[in-house]
């Protein structure tokens, strides 16, 4: 009977506190559907990982150690980036790049709008965590999760389960974080801006070359992320061949639903007390709140700096659009100008700066690998 | 680890910021233009050829 029991009572605090968390994250997943696709797995996973001598994380019992699966998945998963490269093969089949190469010059906002990334890396910096981990956690502000697990993996980062937890959380919160930040860089005037559409026919060979073409490019210029970018864009040419109909729609669904259903819950093996219940955690989830702040800020900023010199004014709430965060940003940025004025539809563009910050924030992940590795 | 300022490590990342933003903006005016380049080469054929069959 004692032996039994014996478990209760390697129950800690610590291990409690992640019960919560694990809670809360299925809590905010089912009942406010915030990214529930990762939320669930991750909360239940971060439960799992935290029950006292889990079978599930890799244990050492009786001086003989037990390799959790977990921790398999993990490394075969995540350590080599593996998942997060072919969830790109689904989140490309699912991207159309339509209204950015109708209006190509969306792809700035998407530049602009990284800004988040860097501000937030010196931040970091400055707070006192090593580069590596600064990078890692200035990458939450790429609002893309794949980017940010692969840049936090390839720095071996400690805070990997808080960056993604962050990542995540805030791509399902930008309704709330945007809209306050683009009010406050932005006068009444200059949200009432109207940019009327012209819908431009796109060639079906301008959408083949295309994702080979932006590929080639990225892979020379940013080397270090010719993978996430190459699979980006392999996964949106099955979509565009037209030929491939049903490995797009394998990409789309059955690839990209299996991979997060792994990918959420081996991410949990990093969610273990040990290495999440810091004062740290809390550290890098504000964080993340800022580089999601000032990404907004950067783009916001980048569009009032256009607007001194183009003829055709652009809204600046569209630049806020150039976050990663796809579709949501995009969305909010139309709702926020339907709310200024109810006949001006700002969604077409705002999509195209939307769907640049997904190849932006790529780039600059590898633009940040590049960087940060000359100076370590 | 303990939270604390770091100025000797903070100086070391203003070349990563501006180089950071600098290589973001650089690629991304590339690709920009080669779908401006691409979409001259490779202009909407289809209308072209409803408006000659319209004809």
């Amino acid at each position: 009977m004692a032996d039994i029991f014996s478990n209760v009572l390697e129950i800690r605090w610590e291990m409690v506190l992640m019960w919560v968390i694990g809670g809360v994250l299925i809590w905010l997943a089912i009942a406010k559907d915030m990214e529930p696709t990762l939320l669930l797995p991750m909360g239940f996973g971060a439960i799992l990982a935290n029950l006292p001598t889990s079978g599930a994380i890799t244990q050492v019992i009786n001086g003989k150690t037990e390799e959790g699966v977990l921790d398999v998945l993990f490394n075969a998963g995540i350590a080599n980036e593996l998942f997060p490269l072919l969830l790109f093969i689904g989140i490309g089949a699912m991207i159309d790049f339509g209204p950015l190469l109708s209006n190509p010059k969306m792809l700035l906002f998407g530049a602009a709008a990284q800004f988040g990334i860097f501000f937030t890396f010196a931040l970091a910096a400055l707070l006192g965590f090593d580069l590596k981990d600064a990078a890692s956690i200035g990458i939450i502000g790429a609002a893309d999760g794949p980017t940010s697990i692969f840049v936090a993996n390839y720095f071996n980062s400690n805070y990997i389960g808080a960056i993604i937890v962050a990542a995540y959380s805030y791509m399902a919160l930008v309704p709330i974080i945007q809209p306050p930040v683009i009010r406050l860089f932005t006068t009444k005037k200059e949200r009432l801006i109207r940019m009327p559409y012209e819908q431009k026919e796109v060639s079906a060979t301008v959408r083949i070359l295309f994702p080979i073409v932006t590929t080639m490019i990225v892979g020379i210029l940013a080397p270090r992320s010719v993978a996430l970018v190459g699979f980006l864009m392999f996964g949106n040419l099955l979509r565009e061949c037209k030929v491939l109909r049903i490995l797009s729609e394998s990409a789309q669904k059955e690839l990209a639903n299996l991979v997060t259903i792994l990918l959420g819950i081996t991410i949990a093996s990093k969610m273990r007390y040990d290495l999440f219940v810091k004062v740290d955690t809390l550290v890098i989830i504000l964080l993340g709140l800022v580089a999601f702040v000032f990404d907004t800020i950067g783009g916001v900023l980048f569009a009032k700096l256009l607007n001194l010199f183009v003829k055709k004014k652009i809204n600046p709430m569209v630049g806020a659009a150039g976050i990663s965060a796809f579709p949501m940003s995009s969305r909010v940025v139309h709702k926020m100008g339907l709310k200024e004025d109810p006949t001006n539809f700002l969604l077409m563009h705002a999509a195209g700066a939307n769907v640049a910050g997904q190849i932006a924030s790529v780039v600059a992940g590898g633009v940040m690998i590049a960087l940060v590795e000359k100076l370590i | 680890m303990n939270i604390h300022f770091d100025i000797d490590n903070f100086l070391k990342t203003p070349r990563v910021v501006l180089f950071g933003m600098l290589g973001v903006f650089i690629a991304l005016t590339i690709i920009y233009l080669a779908i401006l380049l691409l979409s001259k080469i490779f202009k909407n054929k289809k209308k072209k050829d409803s408006g000659a069959t319209e004809e």
